[in-house]
């Protein structure tokens, strides 16, 4: 891979004739494209292109005005072609518009789980089989339903096109998925693989050929329906040689000479078929197709058949002369070139392993054959499955990444292979590297699509390297919709241990409930997240609105704090203040003012409020026959009454008083002379007790 | 696979510049016409413009998000020498008859630079609530809200002189390292020998200090900066626009005798534009692909692969639409894969690829 050039020359090209003409930069280039210059150079008269990049994996461009810093009135004048037109470009890793393929990604995901969980506990390699063929399970699903949705009669041209589109992607991968399976997943026994390349191409015929084969039986002379002999040599190829024999007997030539069809049909019903090999050397094996192949050109060449040239060319077929392959007819009756090729390793070479060079030779001339044949030239798709037969996985992994926008595929496959140990025998050191990378790729695709996170997200935390990195950064950029989605996230940040991204979560959504008044919620949020100083805050909010209104605002909140007023001081004494509240409200004055006095004296109030918490004291102080406070208490209240006199601002600039001052400084008095009253009577009551 | 959107801005004159919020659902656009415009996206994930205001007595350059933790504030600069901040008044949003419409109030402007501010940038979240602002006179100023709670209060903390005209400035994102601020000069005089220089924030004493003046490396204006989201790197990667784009990895090497961090400058990959200048870099919220815009009037994506080799994965016109053949995202920097991928779509024709590809 390394060693292979990247080709400067024609990406020039291609990156000339994209941006060259009318951009003035490549003055010499022809101006190919007419419709492109013209929209560049009015891109060009507008100003400068920009952009900006969209966390949710897209980028804003636009057009900014050329002379950046000068006066903006200057050069107003030049802007006749004035845009302030946007445009958001999103790219995506995989096209999640279909319920199909969102079934794909959610299965799939539940496999990958399951495989990581057997691959921490070693790794069998028939887990590895089994695991690759639900991951094919789950696409064969996926293209089911994508065919199903075609059927629907409501579909727009172009979603129908797109459909279309992901299921032709979808089944071609299925089929890439299965080879890659056979050749680098699956441990085969000798000559085992001959016979997984036609169930692979008899599985991905997908019924074609039964549909052909039941047409042509159907007629009343299927001999002389024209796809007779095409289907015949098409069922040679898929080694299905039963329903060969089956179509034969109709044939009239055969009928006609019954010497001829007895003499086709022992070879055909001898051809060796490797299912078990068991108890078998590659030696034994290889004598018995020997025996076999010499018997078919020995018919051959004493022209037993040449009465019927199409029987002859089937002969020709069992006998492998590579001749017969490279008829027109033959190569017409195969779907695909790897039809042919699987046909041809049946009848030259069935005991061929997935490491032969042979295999490599053979599949392309395969390809070359038919491409000729055909006028075409190789799709993508064919070049994926040409590198797969040349054994080279990680050529495949690449290809499939740089030609799909797709990462399903490659990131799944990757880290199966991973497991398999595949990557480690293409001597790769950076197998585990790949596969995480890959990795990572789906899971940012993933990420994007708004119910898809927390599948993200565990893709991520496989990857031993990168993975916690991304997961912090990504666990953040998740758009708090909901508070359920909120909760959910902080539970997911608890499992992983991202404290620091929980508690950034909280600090959002306090701010936002603070933001939108919901002073409750925005506590909570708060607590949640530990957040000391906007808990602080919040609860100094909560009293300046107390004092405001005379009332507490939510107050559920406030009395289901319990552990939590830990956090601040301030929530601490909000707390407390509303437990005298209620004692007060239950009249339990003894009780409401020792919570009082407590608050006052223990430092946890805030000076500020001093003054309001004093005022509260007025109604305990003016109970009848009742004597709240004891002398002590008392002391201390005048106490700090006095700091709060002594303290405050207006004392000495008398005409400045505003109205406020005034009811502070009526208030005072009125508070001063409760107290002495009270002191008094305390007094008088602890003399009474002597 | 691209899609694209089209959104009309109601700027009476041409954008300087858009900026997304955290989670990519809010954009704030900004305009010569001195107003800044907010757009949402609402359900049906279509952005509905809802607000618009007159933020300066100039073009407007940049305007930026701070983090959501702070509230839905924005910063812009101007060419009137100020610096606004603004909050979102939410109690409006509650009894205003529009309900789509929300209210913007203005809780500072920071008037300390005598010339143009090219350039406002909010400090990565874990530095609290601070604020860098480069001008035309070389300044680089740093802004503090000591209180969150209180966005009216941003003392200048400091000023640090750059000598030369600076034009945009990045903050390093990196929680691991100490603060860190990069700036860039457009300055073309020849007095300017570094375009490229890094403040560093040194806890004893207080005080950010220049570490380190990249030469040698990039010889033209640098129109704009950009360091990488840090995903747990010892060193950082910087993007930087000037002619062509630089990617410059810093590796801290230690400390000299003052206490600051050595840096080691290397330089891994120029990435092509022909030459061309290029006005911005932008990463993605992983740092896995770069954008940049180009005099050429091209975007351009680039990708570093998984053994660290760049390349451009693709690109668009200004109007959205790609250019490059290629289907994105391959798996970008394997140099066979691509030359097999041009060999191959030379080759052409392929209705097969065309229709999944094409975008």
């Amino acid at each position: 891979m390394a060693d292979v050039e990247y080709d400067e020359n024609d990406e020039e090209r291609s990156s000339a004739s994209r941006v060259g003409a009318g951009s003035g930069y490549n003055g010499d280039e022809e101006e190919e494209e007419a419709t492109s210059s013209l929209t560049m150079s009015e891109v060009h008269t507008c100003g400068r292109v920009l952009l900006r990049t969209n966390p949710r994996n897209s980028i804003a461009i636009f057009t900014a005005p050329y002379d950046d810093h000068d006066d903006d009135h200057s050069n107003s004048d030049k802007e006749t072609a004035t845009s302030t037109d946007l445009y958001e470009v999103q790219w995506s890793g995989i096209v999640l518009t279909t319920d199909s393929v969102r079934k794909l990604v959610s299965q799939s995901h539940a496999f990958f789980m399951e495989l990581q969980e057997y691959a921490g506990k070693g790794m069998d390699p028939d887990v590895c089989v089994k695991y690759s063929r639900l991951y094919r399970v789950a696409l064969y699903e996926c293209t089911q339903g994508l065919n199903y949705e075609c059927e629907n009669v409501d579909l727009e041209e172009n979603e129908l096109q797109d459909i279309k589109g992901q299921l032709e992607m979808y089944s071609l991968l299925n089929v890439l998925w299965h080879l890659c399976e056979i050749l680098f997943i699956e441990t085969l026994p000798v000559g085992c693989l001959i016979q997984q390349l036609l169930e692979w191409v008899r599985w991905h015929d997908r019924g074609d050929t039964d549909d052909v084969m039941n047409d042509v039986m159907s007629g009343v002379r299927p001999d002389t329906h024209q796809d007779y002999w095409s289907i015949v040599y098409r069922l040679t190829l898929q080694g299905r040689i039963d329903d060969v024999r089956k179509l034969l007997t109709y044939s009239s030539y055969c009928k006609e000479n019954k010497k001829v069809f007895d003499s086709i049909d022992e070879l055909l019903r001898k051809v060796p078929m490797i299912k078990s090999v068991i108890g078998h050397s590659r030696t034994e094996l290889m004598g018995l197709w020997f025996v076999w192949n010499q018997e078919c050109k020995r018919r051959r060449d004493r022209q037993d058949f040449v009465g019927c040239p199409q029987l002859n060319l089937l002969c020709g077929l069992l006998c492998g002369d590579k001749s017969c392959f490279s008829r027109p007819e033959v190569i017409d009756c195969c779907k695909m070139w790897y039809d042919m090729l699987v046909g041809r390793l049946l009848y030259t070479s069935p005991l061929i392993l997935s490491t032969d060079y042979d295999l490599h030779v053979i599949a392309k001339d395969c390809l070359k054959l038919y491409c000729d044949h055909k006028g075409t030239a190789p799709y993508y798709f064919d070049t994926f499955i040409l590198s797969a037969l040349e054994n080279k996985v990680i050529d495949v992994i690449k290809m499939v990444s740089s030609k799909l926008s797709n990462w399903w595929f490659v990131s799944h496959m990757t880290n199966l292979l991973h497991h398999r140990g595949s990557l480690v025998t293409s001597q790769l050191e950076y197998g585990s590297q790949l596969s995480e990378f890959l990795l990572i790729e789906y899971a940012t695709a993933l990420f994007v699509h708004p119910s898809l996170w927390e599948v993200a997200i565990s893709y991520l935390s496989y990857c031993p390297t990168q993975g916690r990195h991304f997961m912090c950064s990504l666990v953040e950029r998740v758009p708090l919709t909901t508070s359920t989605k909120a909760l959910k996230l902080i539970r997911l940040c608890q499992r992983y241990e991202m404290t620091e991204e929980a508690q950034s979560i909280c600090r959002v959504l306090a701010r936002r409930c603070y933001g939108d008044g919901r002073m409750g919620s925005a506590l909570t949020w708060c607590i949640k997240g530990q957040d000391a100083t906007f808990a602080a805050f919040l609860a100094e909010k909560y009293f300046d609105f107390y004092e405001s209104i005379g009332e507490f605002g939510d107050l559920s909140i406030l009395d289901y704090l319990g552990d939590a007023v830990l956090l601040s001081n301030r929530l601490a004494f909000l707390s407390k203040y509303r437990d005298f509240h209620k004692q007060y409200s239950f009249g339990n004055y003894e009780a409401a003012g020792q919570l009082l006095v407590s608050l006052l004296t223990s430092g946890i109030t805030l000076k500020k409020y001093w003054l309001t918490l004093l005022t509260d004291s007025i109604p305990l102080l003016q109970i009848p026959d009742k004597c709240v406070f004891s002398s002590a208490d008392t002391y201390e209240l005048l106490h700090i009454l006095q700091e709060i006199d002594n303290t405050s601002s207006y004392s000495d600039q008398k005409d400045m008083i505003t109205s406020q001052d005034e009811f502070s400084i009526n208030k005072i008095s009125l508070l001063r002379l409760a107290l002495v009253r009270n002191l008094q009577s305390s007094l008088v009551l602890r003399e009474r007790k002597h | 696979m691209f899609t694209s959107k089209k959104l009309s801005a109601s700027h009476k004159d041409l954008i300087h510049d858009v900026s997304y919020d955290f989670y990519g659902r809010r954009l704030a656009t900004c305009s010569s016409d001195q107003t800044v415009q907010v757009w949402d996206l609402d359900s049906d994930e279509q952005w509905k413009p809802t607000a618009q205001w007159k933020s300066h007595s100039g073009s407007v350059w940049r305007v930026t998000w701070a983090h959501p933790e702070f509230g839905q504030v924005l910063a812009t600069c101007s060419f009137d020498r100020t610096v606004a901040i603004w909050e979102e008044q939410v109690n409006e949003r509650k009894t205003g008859q529009s309900s789509s419409e929300t209210h913007w109030v203005l809780k500072a402007s920071l008037v300390d630079s005598r010339t143009s501010v090219n350039d406002v940038k909010f400090a990565p979240r874990h530095l609290g609530l601070m604020l860098a602002t480069c001008s035309s006179d070389g300044k680089l100023r740093i802004y503090e809200a000591p209180d969150v709670m209180n966005l009216s209060q941003w003392p200048l903390m400091h000023v640090l002189s750059c000598k030369i005209g600076t034009s945009c400035l990045s903050w390093n994102p990196s929680r691991a390292h100490p603060p860190m601020i990069i700036i860039g000069t457009d300055d073309p005089s020849q007095a300017a020998t570094t375009h490229i220089q890094i403040f560093e924030f040194s806890g004893d004493p207080k005080k950010w200090i220049n570490i380190h003046s990249i030469v040698g490396v990039v010889f033209e204006p640098v129109h704009d900066i950009a360091f990488a989201p840090n995903l747990g790197r010892t060193h950082h990667i910087l993007a930087i626009a000037s002619k062509d784009v630089d990617i410059i990895h810093l590796v801290p090497e230690g400390t000299d005798s003052s206490g600051h961090t050595k840096l080691e400058v290397r330089t891994p990959a120029q990435l092509d534009h022909k030459g061309s200048q290029v006005w911005r870099v932008e990463w993605n919220v992983t740092g896995t692909i770069l954008a940049t815009a180009a005099d050429d009037g091209c975007i351009r994506l680039h990708k570093a692969n998984y053994q660290g080799t760049w390349q451009c994965i693709s690109s668009f016109h200004g109007d959205g639409s790609v250019s490059t053949p290629a289907p994105i995202p391959p798996l970008a920097g394997t140099p066979s894969a691509t030359s097999s991928a041009t060999a191959l779509s030379a080759m052409g024709n392929s209705h097969l690829w065309r229709e999944l590809g094409d975008l």
